[in-house]
């Protein structure tokens, strides 16, 4: 009896002393706020690297300031107002000797020609878009792709409309200043960036035929599924660089569904699920040397409302892109926009609640990331597979908890492709997880019992746990498969 | 704020005899009052006098131009004789309103900032509506004061009919029968007296009392729709499902009794209605259960985040009304500011004093076109500068729209130099490029100098300005209907003046060789 007692008491001790030590995610990633000077508003909305150690950083309302020490004590920080007046920047990218900005209107080249310390050449690269002056008409801008071409997404006219030249389009603007119409279908874009192969993707937010916000690829040619802005495939630029307009898709229809039908019609790579893991889908970045912790080249994106950064990780599957959304790290000021890595693995994340609120609480906000050095246990790839899905982890795991079924559990949904603003979860199944082998030290083949195209996979792997015990920091999974990949099934 | 001398060209100013009213004729009348009310709007009073202490007048937050607001008419005021004179003593009368708009430089208030620019010309019949309005702010309200002077009336021989069904517009009540009728001694027009709360229609009739013959004005509010007849004729038409929505008719009366009869229905959610009736001697008289509220207007004017400017010019690109939404704001420390519009690369606007309050668009999400702060705004037609014309009457390619780029230009950008002013650049066409630099220059009434710089080769037609009227005085160009005089200092050739579609446009053309200049000055004209 006594000895039962012992035993339960120091089984309790033990749950405790566990429960107590759970890891959380400031363990692995430390989250430095920048306090903004007084008389400074800085709704952080561009984050840029200068050749000269300093960190460039716009404001949705106009300034740029460059901040001396970018990674030294935050509060000895010098900011310094390097321009202003410029009309809702939204990103920074420095190139060939210039300061490159997407503003509403146009693509700027900025420069210090005096030396002074503050720009005094700002030249118009192009400004071949238009703008109504509805506050909707937003235009993000990546860095030169490997052709010196910069990508620019451009908002629709509100949700629904698109009143003015490429509303609702994505544009290149070349290194001679030309622009070309690239693809159509865009609805509120929210960031834009290129990925490490080069490649370039944007984040698209929940509204008229975009039920839950997302990551999707653009390419030449695509049409990312709004049809707003179908009129112009009219104009002269865009009959040349984009041939016929696409087939209209039909309302309360499936993306599965729309796409046979439509060939240009280009799915989300990513869906982050509304009210889950976002509601508003922002800039991104990524880690090119694994200096930033395990992640090489997922995509750290942003999502303003959640004033967190989610993580994606994508994979091509039959030649179209896909991929599995993990929440990442939470504790940003405010609702977070830019973000920006450098290659010696510090993340720089800033953003602003200013018209639709953020979790964060401040205003607006600069926040610093680096990784501790310490290893998070987490999903490191999602992968599909014809029958299931492959998981491999950022440690060696425990062979019992991970080879058992019920260590997992699966639902599956989709989202209305339609004219109407977002869309409720619609579909839902929960497909059972019916094997889950361990292939490996950090590598778990899971079996189900059916996947369904075009349909959200959300994977829960709350009882699997490392082989020291530790259970897995963001334990859930969301696949979104456009494809199933064919064949063997190994 | 400069407080110096008048210059000479201030004292060319028309001299008009000030009318002398009748005060009773003033007082009362609500349609003059009302015709007033219009009148401070089309004289563009507005945009300095505010009338309300909830809407600000922009430009006079920077002028510190006296407000309309409660107890001014009649009392003492102390004036400087000339901007910037010797101070006296008025009256804040007829003679003295009628003078002030008529001759603004000769009384200026003392707590002004600046003197009033003259406003388009009033005759003496607007003179008359303007004092009466005015005159009528001071007396707590204007006609439209929803506030005090609202009295409770009273429909005699009333009585109600109350019917139901579903509409979405007002049936002929004349083919139903009504489920309930009846009298109420209150002679109030109340949809309460139906007893029930959706899907039901009322007609209420009685007679009101008319003492003067004259116009009377019906205010007929609803929630859903209505219909008022007097003596059996339509005076106010508000059918149709709708939120409470108020419609105003107006009808000649004879003293007597006059039929009423008001027309109602509700399909679902609130039930309200709301009439008054005003007209000679009568202000406001209630005859329904409830008043009009005044419409809650957004901020008009957002204030907050006034870009201030100190040694240095300041850029503000954003949305600024009057401008494309490619409106680049400059902030001069000269206190002169202009609206250079990269669609058209022309100057769209030049003010005074305060330059933009930021507010609107640094809060919420920014929406929408913020007008300028300061004072003497002058708005330019928004037309390009430059153009290649086939032949020397060949049309000035017109702006169609806000949105409408120049045809044939190309914005490149500017390039911050001394005191940080920007010089724009921009191309015609391939072959010629322009320079276009504004320096201002301080005074009393401050101006600017706009050095324009042509390179390449090739022949190309400058619009200085255009107006309904262009005329040529003492070397320069006053611009018709504006406060802008144009002059071409050092400028060999004379523009032409040609008339097209309507107007007349100020023309210089280039023949350019290497490079070409022209320099405009832009003054004001008081």
């Amino acid at each position: 009896m006594i000895k039962q007692l012992t035993r339960l008491t120091l089984l309790a001790g033990l749950a405790l002393a566990q429960a107590a030590a759970d890891p959380v995610e400031s363990d692995y990633y430390k989250i430095d706020a920048f306090p903004v000077p007084d008389g400074i508003v800085m709704e952080t909305s561009g984050i840029e690297m200068m050749p000269d150690g300093k960190l460039a950083i716009c404001s949705r309302r106009g300034d740029i300031y460059m901040l001396s020490n970018p990674y030294g004590d935050p509060a000895k920080i010098e900011w310094n107002l390097y321009a202003e007046g410029l009309h809702e920047p939204l990103n920074l990218s420095f190139n060939d000797g210039w300061l490159y900005c997407t503003q509403r209107g146009e693509l700027t080249q900025i420069k210090d020609v005096d030396g002074d310390g503050r720009a005094d050449l700002f030249q118009t690269a192009n400004d071949g878009w238009g703008i109504t002056g509805d506050y909707h008409e937003y235009a993000f801008g990546t860095r030169p792709d490997a052709n010196g071409d910069t990508w620019i997404v451009l908002c629709l006219t509100g949700s629904f409309n698109s009143n003015i030249d490429y509303r609702g389009w994505c544009v290149r603007v070349t290194k001679d200043g030309e622009l070309i119409p690239t693809a159509s279908g865009i609805r509120s874009p929210g960031g834009i960036g290129l990925n490490h192969l080069g490649e370039v993707f944007y984040a698209d937010n929940q509204g008229p035929w975009n039920g839950s916000s997302s990551l999707k690829p653009l390419s030449h040619g695509s049409f990312q599924g709004h049809p707003g802005g179908f009129r112009w495939y009219d104009t002269a630029a865009a009959k040349a660089s984009m041939g016929k307009r696409p087939t209209q898709p039909k309302t309360n229809s499936r993306w599965v569904a729309e796409q046979p039908k439509i060939p240009e019609l280009v799915p989300s790579a990513i869906v982050f699920p509304h009210g889950i893991l976002g509601n508003s889908t922002a800039g991104f970045a990524y880690d090119s040397n694994g200096k930033f912790g395990p992640f090489k080249n997922q995509l750290l994106v942003c999502d303003q409302t959640f004033s967190v950064v989610n993580r994606a990780f994508l994979e091509k599957v039959n030649g179209v892109y896909q991929g599995a959304a993990f929440s990442f790290l939470k504790g940003f000021g405010s609702g977070n926009i830019a973000a920006h890595m450098q290659p010696n693995g510090t993340l720089f994340v800033g953003g602003t609640d200013r018209g639709w609120g953020a979790r964060g609480g401040r205003r607006f906000a600069l926040d610093r990331v680096t990784w501790t050095g310490k290893m998070p246990f987490e999903i490191h790839e999602m992968r599909a597979k014809p029958d299931g899905f492959e998981l491999t982890f950022t440690h060696e795991i425990d062979a019992i908890t991970a080879a058992d079924p019920a260590s997992y559990s699966m639902s599956a949904y989709t989202y209305i492709y339609r004219a109407d603003y977002g869309s409720p979860v619609v579909d839902q199944t929960t497909p059972k997880i019916v094997g889950a082998e361990v292939k490996g030290p950090k590598t778990v083949r899971l079996t189900v019992d059916k996947l369904i195209q075009g349909h959200v996979h959300e994977l829960r792997a709350k009882g699997v746990r490392s082989a020291k015990g530790l259970p897995i920091l963001h334990p859930v999974g969301y696949y979104t498969l456009n494809e199933i990949p064919p064949g063997d099934l190994n | 704020m400069h407080r110096t001398k008048r210059t000479q060209s201030l004292c060319v100013i028309g001299l008009a005899a000030a009318v002398v009213l009748s005060p009773a004729q003033a007082a009362d009348d609500a349609k003059l009052i009302a015709a007033g009310k219009a009148l401070f709007q089309l004289k563009i009073c507005f945009t300095c006098h505010q009338v309300d202490e909830n809407v600000p007048a922009p430009a006079g937050i920077a002028m510190k131009a006296p407000k309309f607001i409660g107890g001014f008419w009649g009392k003492k005021r102390t004036v400087t004789l000339g901007y910037g004179g010797p101070e006296a003593t008025v009256t804040f009368d007829e003679a003295y309103f009628a003078e002030s708009v008529r001759k603004p430089m000769d009384k200026v208030s003392k707590e002004a900032a600046a003197p009033m620019p003259p406003p388009p010309a009033v005759n003496d019949e607007e003179m008359k509506a303007l004092i009466a309005y005015v005159r009528s702010l001071s007396e707590g309200g204007g006609a439209e004061d929803p506030n005090g002077l609202i009295a409770k009336g009273k429909i005699n021989n009333f009585t109600y009919a109350a019917y139901k069904g579903s509409w979405d517009k007002l049936p002929d009540f004349s083919k139903l029968k009504p489920f309930k009728t009846g009298t109420a001694k209150s002679g109030t027009a109340d949809p309460g007296l139906a007893g029930v709360g959706e899907n039901f229609g009322v007609v209420f009739e009685g007679d009101i009392e008319i003492a003067k013959k004259g116009d009377y004005t019906f205010n007929l509010g609803s929630d859903d729709g209505t219909r008022l007849y007097i003596n059996g004729k339509l005076v106010v038409d508000n059918d149709g499902v709708h939120a409470m929505r108020a419609k105003k008719g107006s009808i000649a009366l004879e003293p007597g009794a006059a039929k009423l009869k008001l027309e109602y229905f509700e399909k679902g959610g609130e039930e309200q209605l709301a009439l008054d009736m005003s007209g000679p001697g009568i202000k406001r008289l209630q005859l329904a259960k409830q008043t009009i509220k005044p419409q809650r207007r957004g901020q008009a004017f957002p204030t907050g985040n006034p870009i201030t400017i100190t040694d240095e010019a300041r850029i503000y690109r954003n949305f600024i009304e009057g401008a494309s939404p490619r409106g680049i704001g400059v902030g001069y420390p000269e206190k002169v500011n202009l609206c250079f519009d990269a669609n058209t690369m022309q100057i769209a606007m030049l003010w005074h004093g305060a330059f933009m309050d930021a507010a609107r668009h640094w809060n919420g999400r920014g929406q929408g076109f913020q007008r300028p702060s300061g004072h003497y705004l002058i708005h330019l037609t928004r037309d390009q500068p430059f153009a290649q014309l086939d032949s020397a009457d060949a049309a000035w390619p017109r702006a169609e729209g806000r949105d409408t780029r120049a045809k044939g230009l190309q914005f490149r950008g500017y390039q911050l130099v001394e005191k940080r002013r920007p010089v724009f650049m921009y191309e015609i066409g391939e072959r010629l490029k322009v320079v276009d630099f504004i320096v201002p220059r301080q005074g009393a009434l401050p101006s600017i100098i706009r050095m324009l710089g042509v390179n390449g080769t090739g022949e190309v037609w400058y619009l200085a300005a255009a107006a309904k009227t262009i005329t040529e005085e003492n070397g320069g160009y006053n611009i018709g209907g504006s406060m802008l005089r144009v002059s071409f200092p050092g400028l060999g050739a004379k523009p032409i003046i040609r008339d097209n579609g309507g107007r007349q446009e100020l023309l210089i053309k280039l023949d350019v060789v290497g490079q070409a200049s022209i320099q405009q000055q832009y003054e004001w004209k008081l």
